[in-house]
This record gives C-alpha cells, sequence and structure tokens, in this order.
C-alpha cells in the first residue's frame, strides 16, 4: 500500500523500544525515508537483535528534539547531537518514546532490600534461576502487594499472575497476591487467573481494609491482616516480597511534548484525554502519539499501534480545501493572538514576520477568526452575514430563537430531537457552526440585531470539544455580553450557553423549550 | 463500530466499501447508548459513535445497507457474496419520521431508530411483523400519510462482489433469563443496554413499570462474565466503566438518588481512572457481593439478596430499579457464515483471525473491546485488508 505523496518525505519516529521500530518498519514500507531518534546511548538495549545496517531506517542514538515548526508535509525539526544541530525536513513526525515502570515501594512503605523488590525485578530474576536462588536465599513463600494503595492496571496484573503462576509450576515456591480489585479487564485475563489458583496461587483481596505491612530493619516485612472473607487473621512473613509498578511516560516524552506544542493528558502521556484524538492522533496533524507515548495501556501492543500509525500516515497530507482560514495581512498587527490560541498549531511566523495560517493544518474551527482583535482573519462561510443572513421574521411564533449549534453537538441533536418529532419552540433557527469557538460576539450581536429574542450558543461538553477549548471560549464570550447586556439594561436571560452531544435529542428539545418559556416570561 | 470505522478508513484508501447491516439501524449496539457526561464529558465514546455513522452515510464511496443479511458467500477469484432484503421496506426519500406507522402496528412490529443519521426513523421488524403469517394486514402501510411503505412480494435477493471482506458483526449482549434474578418477569429489572435506551429516549432513568424515577438503584455487575459455570471465563471489560458512568449521570442530574454497585472486582477504564474512581467512591454506594436471588416486593420493588460485606450474613434491600450489567458473548447466528469465510470460533466461540487471505476481523467478534478499542482494531483490520488488496 503506497502512498505518492509519501515518497521523498521524511518520517522521523522518536523512541527505541519495539513500538517505535515497528512504527519505523511500517513507515519505511510506505516509502520515503525514516530516522529512528533516540536520545539513549548506542549500546542501552533496545532491540539487540536488531543490525542497524539492515534495518529500513537510519538510528540516530544520543540525539534529541530541539525545536519544531511547520505542519504535516512540511515539518522543520531540528536534532541536537553532541552540540551539533541537524535539520530534518519531515512530513510526519511520531512520538513512540517506550514507558518506564516505577515501582510503588512507597505506596505500601517499604524500601527496597535484598527481600523487597518490583516486579520487574522479579520477572528479570526469574529469568535466571541461579540468581533466583541466591535472592532471600532460595525463597518459599512469596508474596506479591498488588494494587491496594494505588488502582492497578490489567497490564500489571497480568505481570503478577503470570509471575505468581511461574513461582508455583517452574520454581515450586507459594506464592501470595495482596490485591485490591484485580483487574482482569484483558484478553485471556481471567482464565490466566483462574489456571493461577489451579496451580495453587493463593489469593486475598482487601475492600475496605488493607493489610499491615511493616519492615524490619533488617529489611524483612512481616505483613498482618483480616481476610476480608473469613475474618480470620493472618500473619505472613514472606521470604520475598514484590511490590507491583506504575506505569508512567518517558520522562523525556514532557520536555518533547512541549517542544511541539503537543496537548498531554494528566499522567503526562503525549496525547489528550479526548475523545477526538482516538486512536493515535494529537492535537497536530502529521504528529502521532503512538504505543507507550500516548496511554500506559498502549505499549503492550506494539504492532497494533504501528498498524494504526501506518492508516493515519498513509493518508497523507491532503490537499487542504479552500475554506481554511486566512489572515488579512493589511490588517494584522501581528499581535500572536491566533498563533497562541491555535489549537492545532496551524499558525506560523514567516521569516519576513509576517502571521500566516497555514491551510493544511486548519481545521477551520474558527477560534481564531473569533478572537482576533483586528477582525484580520476570515473563514469563507462563517463571516456573521453568511452565517446569519438576512434579518428574520418569526412570523407567528411568540419568540424568536437563534441557536449557534456546534456541527458535532447540538447540530446533529437538534435533528435527533426533530425525527424524534419532540416538540421545539416554532421560531427556532439552528446555525450550524464548525465549532462554539467559531461564535464571537459580533455574531451573538449580529444576531440579536437581526431580530432574535433570545440566542443560544450550544457546544460540546467540557473536555469533548476538538478545539480543545473552543467551548470554554464560546462560554466566556456569552457570559461576557450577558454581563454587558445587564449594564446596559437589556435582559441578560435572553443569551444562554449550553452544552450537549450529538445523541441527545431529548435534551435538546428540552434545552430550547425553557429557554423560549424563560423569554416569554 | 467496528464495521464503520473499517469502512470510513478503507474509504479513505480510495477503496469502494459495501456494509451489509442486519438490523435496519446501523451503529450497532454503540449507537444505542446515552451521553453520559456530567458536567464534563466522561469519554464514554458513544458520540464517536455518531460521529462514524454519519461519515459514512456521507462518503460516497460506501454503499450501506440496513436490513440486509448475508445468505451466502462463494469465493471464486473475487468473493461472490449472495444478499437478503427484507421484504417490508420504508422508503427514505418519502418518509418524513410522523411515526404513524409506529402508532398504528398493534404487533409492535415498527421499531424506531436512535441517531439522527438514521433515515428514516421508523423501519418494520420482519420478525414482529404479522405479514409473514398474514398477508393482508397493511395497517403501517395504510396509516403512512406520504406512501412512504412499501411491501415486495418477497424478500428481494442481491449478489455483490467483493475483493476483500471484514467480518465486524460485533456481539450477542448475554441474557440472563437464566440468571435467578428475574429478567423478563419483573418490570423494573432491566440491563445495562436497556438502561442506555431508556436514558436515550427520555433523559431520565425511568421505571419501566409506572415511568417514575426510582430512589433507589441497584447496578449488578458481571452478570454472564467471570462465570465459569456457564464457560464465560473473561472480563467483558467494559461493564464496569458503564456501570459506574451511568450512575454518574443518574446521580448528577439527580442528587437524592441512590446507587448502589455489587461487584466482583472494579475494573479501571479511561486515562483518568485514578482521579475519577476516588469521586465514584464517595458519590455511590459500593457492595463486594455479586447478589444471590432477587424476589418481588411492593410498588414494582425488588428484593436483593445478597451476602453482606464484613458480616457475612445474608441481607435483602429493596430497591425501585435493578439493573444488570450483562456481558459480551459471542455474536450469536454468524458462525456458519464466518466460518465458509475462513473464521472460526473455537473455545470461547468468539472469532479467530481468518485462515484464508482476502478476509478480515475486526472489533467485538474476536472478543470483549471498549469503543476504543474497537476504533483501534477496525483501523488496523482495514490497514490489512489495503495492503492486501494493493498488492
Amino acid at each position: 500500500m503506497k502512498s505518492i505523496e509519501m515518497t521523498g518525505m521524511t518520517t522521523v519516529v522518536f523512541g527505541a523500544g519495539k513500538t517505535a521500530r515497528q512504527v519505523a518498519e511500517k513507515a519505511a514500507a510506505l516509502g520515503g525515508q525514516v530516522l529512528l531518534v533516540t536520545e539513549d546511548r548506542p549500546d542501552s538495549g533496545g532491540d539487540a537483535a536488531s543490525d542497524p545496517s539492515a534495518a529500513p531506517f537510519s538510528l540516530l542514538t544520543e540525539t534529541r528534539l530541539k525545536s519544531c515548526r511547520g505542519r504535516i508535509g512540511d515539518f522543520t525539526v531540528e536534532l541536537e547531537h553532541s552540540g551539533a544541530t541537524k535539520r530534518v525536513h519531515a512530513g510526519h513526525l511520531i512520538l513512540a518514546e517506550p514507558d518506564r515502570r516505577v515501582a510503588n515501594y512507597p505506596a505500601y512503605g517499604l524500601s527496597p532490600s535484598d527481600t523487597v523488590i518490583s516486579l520487574s525485578e522479579l520477572d528479570a530474576l526469574m529469568e535466571d534461576p541461579a540468581a533466583f536462588g541466591r535472592a532471600g536465599g532460595s525463597p518459599s513463600h512469596v508474596a506479591f502487594l498488588h494494587g491496594i494503595a494505588t488502582e492497578s492496571t490489567p497490564v500489571i496484573a497480568e505481570e503478577v499472575i503470570t509471575a505468581a503462576t511461574r513461582l508455583q509450576t517452574e520454581f515450586a515456591v507459594q506464592a501470595y497476591v495482596l490485591v485490591g480489585n484485580l483487574k482482569v479487564a484483558g484478553d485471556g485475563l481471567e482464565a490466566l487467573y483462574r489456571k493461577s489458583k489451579e496451580v495453587g496461587v493463593f489469593y486475598v483481596k482487601f475492600t475496605d481494609t488493607a493489610p499491615d505491612v511493616r519492615q524490619r530493619s533488617d529489611g524483612a516485612v512481616v505483613v498482618e491482616f483480616v481476610d476480608e472473607i473469613t475474618r480470620q487473621r493472618f500473619s505472613l512473613r514472606p521470604d520475598l516480597t514484590v511490590v507491583d509498578e506504575t506505569i508512567r511516560p518517558a520522562k523525556a516524552l514532557s520536555r518533547m511534548a512541549r517542544v511541539l506544542d503537543l496537548e498531554m493528558d494528566e499522567n503526562g502521556f503525549a496525547q489528550a484525554d479526548n475523545v477526538h484524538r482516538w486512536t493515535v492522533g494529537t492535537n497536530r496533524r502529521g504528529v502521532l502519539a503512538v504505543g507507550p507515548a500516548r496511554d500506559a495501556l498502549s505499549g503492550r501492543d506494539p504492532q497494533s499501534e504501528a498498524k494504526n500509525a501506518a492508516a493515519v500516515m498513509a493518508r497523507g497530507p491532503g490537499i487542504p480545501p479552500d475554506d481554511r482560514a486566512r489572515i488579512e495581512p493589511g490588517r494584522c498587527i501581528r499581535c500572536l493572538t491566533c498563533f497562541r490560541l491555535c489549537p492545532y498549531e496551524a499558525v506560523r511566523i514567516t521569516e519576513k514576520e509576517r502571521v500566516e495560517i497555514m491551510a493544511e493544518a486548519c481545521e477551520r474551527c474558527g477560534i481564531c477568526a473569533a478572537e482576533c482583535p483586528r477582525t484580520a482573519i476570515w473563514i469563507p462561510g462563517l463571516g456573521k452575514e453568511e452565517l446569519i443572513g438576512e434579518k428574520g421574521d418569526a412570523g407567528e411564533a411568540p419568540v424568536s430563537i437563534t441557536a449557534f449549534c456546534c456541527t458535532r453537538s447540538a447540530e446533529p441533536a437538534a435533528r435527533l430531537a426533530r425525527r424524534m418529532g419532540l416538540a421545539m419552540p416554532a421560531g427556532l433557527t439552528v446555525v450550524e457552526v464548525p465549532c462554539a469557538g467559531t461564535v464571537s460576539t459580533e455574531h451573538l450581536m449580529a444576531a440579536f440585531s437581526r431580530g432574535a429574542d433570545g440566542v443560544l450558543v450550544l457546544s460540546c461538553h467540557k473536555d469533548n470539544c476538538h478545539s480543545r477549548e473552543g467551548n470554554r471560549l464560546a462560554r466566556e464570550r456569552a457570559e461576557l455580553l450577558s454581563k454587558r447586556f445587564t449594564a446596559l439594561g437589556v435582559d441578560p436571560k435572553r443569551l444562554a450557553f449550553g452544552t450537549l452531544a450529538s445523541n441527545m435529542g431529548v435534551e435538546f428539545a428540552q434545552r430550547v423549550d425553557e429557554f423560549a418559556t424563560a423569554l416569554t416570561e | 463500530m467496528a464495521g464503520l470505522t473499517a469502512a470510513l478508513e478503507m474509504a479513505r484508501f480510495g477503496i469502494g466499501v459495501d456494509i451489509v447491516e442486519k438490523s435496519p439501524f446501523a451503529g450497532g449496539h454503540g449507537i444505542q447508548f446515552a451521553c453520559k457526561a456530567t458536567d464534563k464529558c466522561v469519554k464514554c465514546g458513544a458520540c464517536v459513535v455518531e460521529e462514524k455513522l454519519r461519515s459514512v452515510c456521507d462518503s460516497p464511496d460506501i454503499r450501506l445497507l440496513t436490513a440486509t443479511e448475508v445468505v451466502a458467500v462463494e469465493r471464486k477469484d473475487r468473493f461472490s457474496i449472495q444478499l437478503r432484503h427484507t421484504a417490508v421496506s420504508i422508503d427514505p426519500a418519502a418518509c418524513t419520521d410522523c411515526g404513524a406507522c409506529f402508532t398504528a402496528c398493534p404487533e409492535g412490529a415498527v421499531v424506531q431508530g436512535y441517531s439522527a443519521a438514521h433515515a428514516p426513523f421508523y423501519a418494520i421488524d420482519e420478525n414482529r411483523c404479522s405479514r409473514s403469517t398474514d398477508a393482508a394486514c397493511s395497517r403501517c402501510r395504510d396509516a403512512c400519510p406520504e406512501e412512504a411503505i412499501l411491501f415486495a412480494p418477497e424478500p428481494t435477493t442481491e449478489t455483490v462482489d467483493a475483493d476483500a471482506v471484514i467480518a465486524a458483526v460485533g456481539f450477542s449482549p448475554f441474557s440472563p433469563t437464566d440468571k435467578p434474578y428475574g429478567y423478563g418477569l419483573f418490570h423494573n429489572l432491566v440491563t445495562n443496554l436497556e438502561l442506555e435506551r431508556i436514558l436515550r429516549r427520555t433523559g431520565q432513568p425511568l421505571r419501566p413499570s409506572d415511568g417514575a424515577l426510582p430512589e433507589k438503584i441497584a447496578f449488578i455487575q458481571c452478570v454472564g462474565s467471570r462465570d465459569a459455570k456457564r464457560g464465560h471465563l473473561w472480563c467483558s471489560k467494559i461493564c464496569c466503566g458503564s456501570a459506574l458512568r451511568l450512575a454518574g449521570l443518574i446521580r448528577h442530574r439527580h442528587p437524592d438518588v441512590e446507587a448502589t454497585v455489587f461487584y466482583i472486582d472494579m475494573q479501571t477504564f479511561g486515562k483518568d481512572f485514578d482521579r475519577v474512581y476516588p469521586q465514584y467512591i464517595d458519590a455511590l454506594r459500593f457492595v463486594r457481593a455479586i447478589p444471590g436471588d432477587i424476589y418481588p416486593a411492593d410498588r414494582g420493588r425488588l428484593k436483593v439478596v445478597y451476602a453482606a460485606d464484613g458480616t457475612h450474613e445474608s441481607r435483602e434491600e429493596a430497591f425501585d430499579l435493578v439493573c444488570l450489567s450483562i456481558g459480551i458473548t459471542p455474536c450469536a447466528g454468524a458462525a456458519q457464515t464466518l466460518s465458509t469465510l475462513g473464521i472460526d470460533a473455537p473455545e470461547s466461540g468468539f472469532f479467530q483471525p481468518a485462515r484464508q487471505p482476502g478476509v478480515f476481523i475486526a472489533g467485538t467478534a474476536a472478543g470483549p473491546m471498549s469503543i476504543a478499542e474497537s476504533v483501534a482494531d477496525a483501523e488496523g483490520a482495514a490497514t490489512e485488508a489495503a495492503a492486501y488488496l494493493a498488492e
């Protein structure tokens, strides 16, 4: 499967783990050069079996991302290596930095010792039976502390269950798993869990109580608890205690995300917690967050992630439609409001210090045009005259309502309400906008000056806006205008803001009905 | 969801797609879900299903054939697929969604859609329509002011040729009739899918018996999942997230409603689980026990019997509404067609990747998946299918 646009374009993949390599291989198969960039040293782990000269990509080690400008199909990336800067023109940038494990010692009040180790250390030990024998002097009882102080995940649960099973079957060790919520929401995990019980792994579940875990000065551990099922008191002195781990993003990731102006989630992964970014997208076209770079649970299936990345890369930049935002150079005063606000990083500053919008990156959300203090930005089809049209006549309707409705949420909700045959006020006009962020104060005033008794702005829910803050900006503008109305002696209830989703037909009808009722009072 | 996603990906590669959908309403189970946002989005993905369906309907490269079943598949150099359309249909060009047919049918055979993209918004369910036994019945057609209802003498057939096949047949919800809960007997005992539909249609968690708002709701998890007796040795993955979000939505709209969740192990969902789970612990009541029996109580309430935490005594508690979080089970009725395509379903019954080239599976046909996972899986399947077609 080849895309003509890919040939001659470079793809830069950041990271050196399995996911990064799989993505790099898929990108190479699509055509064009592929650079695999990592801050790691050449000999530090990774896929030891690979022969760099045979790989279809170029590996750059000890190299860090310094800066990035441009857009999909035309990024200019600066990479730094040993003090020298290398400039690369790339079509796509893929973040695939491997995640890291943080052992949860503090959560259990433990310190690492010969007899208190992490899950990863146990896995490594079991690969070397001789080493395992040395740890704690050939342990016969091993206790896992898993998901008690903190909620764990199916990735970790699978490792705990597998390790415990191996201890029972290969090392003749009695394994105890002390667990809060056992995370079996993964393929085959329930079956694995049952099998582990069959081979003798002993599970103790904790709900409202927690085991009392104490570590002696010699590092040995004593665990005491009241079992919630039998209500018997138990005391466990495991020869080896294994604490579970939390999956965290690579340390370099937050810095890279800042360089690339990417949204991050609250855990530091380079993909916002926003359904519109599914599966490997970011707020920036052409920049993908893949596998361990996008989420704690996505690092375990490199092949799947690589396929998802390939699907997006193969589409290429495409030709932008001619309805994207554009800046009128004569009016622009280079305040850089649009540059700072654009959620898609679609605004660039040229060498001649002009401000331009890159059509390939523009998603036509309308935020820049609405916020520009000089109304220097024009978006075909989204001007107030185009959207609101001629002075409306409510006719026999008691009130005339203009509802600005986001194309992703309120507009389909309005159509659903009609399909469902729900009663709606007669004088309702739905004005569809690509994002509520389009709705500027000028749009609102235009609606009123054309005869609307009431104006509603209906956007997507908080954290559901494709343009991240379009809904918040729309709400703030509406609230500001309402305040001005109060000062002017105009009833502020004539302007209202609300959030909806595309499947909320009932709620749309209720919302406009309540608004109409309030207006007639 | 997987089917819609795969079709959109294929269309992006410039490949034409026919989507064959048995139901009159495309979108699988996901299209029936309610938005569960409180003061902010909870990332359930229900709106993403809507978006994909709309994109599919708008795509010139995708032909969406609803109320259409696969009768037979033959593979020569291409796949030759025989399709069957229902005999009774509503013409989307003429229908105005007035609902007169819906009111006119005494059998409840006229069913309603869910999405703005379901055009027409009504359809006739062959299995409930009395025309199969009484060809003279024409109440719906007579009621229709637009002459939009069409009766064909027989179901029509059509043969389509394809170069690749993606099986995205979805899942069958576990039927809890042989659980000791009284499903099908008690009005106010519903499944989580039914509660989604109630919320979608009314905006409120109304009790089926009297349309009243419940004061106490119970959610029972793992119904048909993690069940050794039935050989369902899997966790259906999405039900914990579904129940918590449903409970959260209901309490956001009605803070006086008490919601209790009966569970085995609470599963993680979403990127922000660490932050939202404590909020759910504060807002909801959790009982770490699965109820044994349910008995009818007064005023349509249900008495739930369970082993109380801590004391392990048997306790009875009455609820106004009980919601069973039913499991994801393999798609019933698809095994035969899929086996002719080289797709088998050993052991669990979920479908395995095809034994022959050119055939791919996507989504919950392969096992329990969230909406997000179905999207990812389908994108992958489409990428593979496109690569196969390029060869």
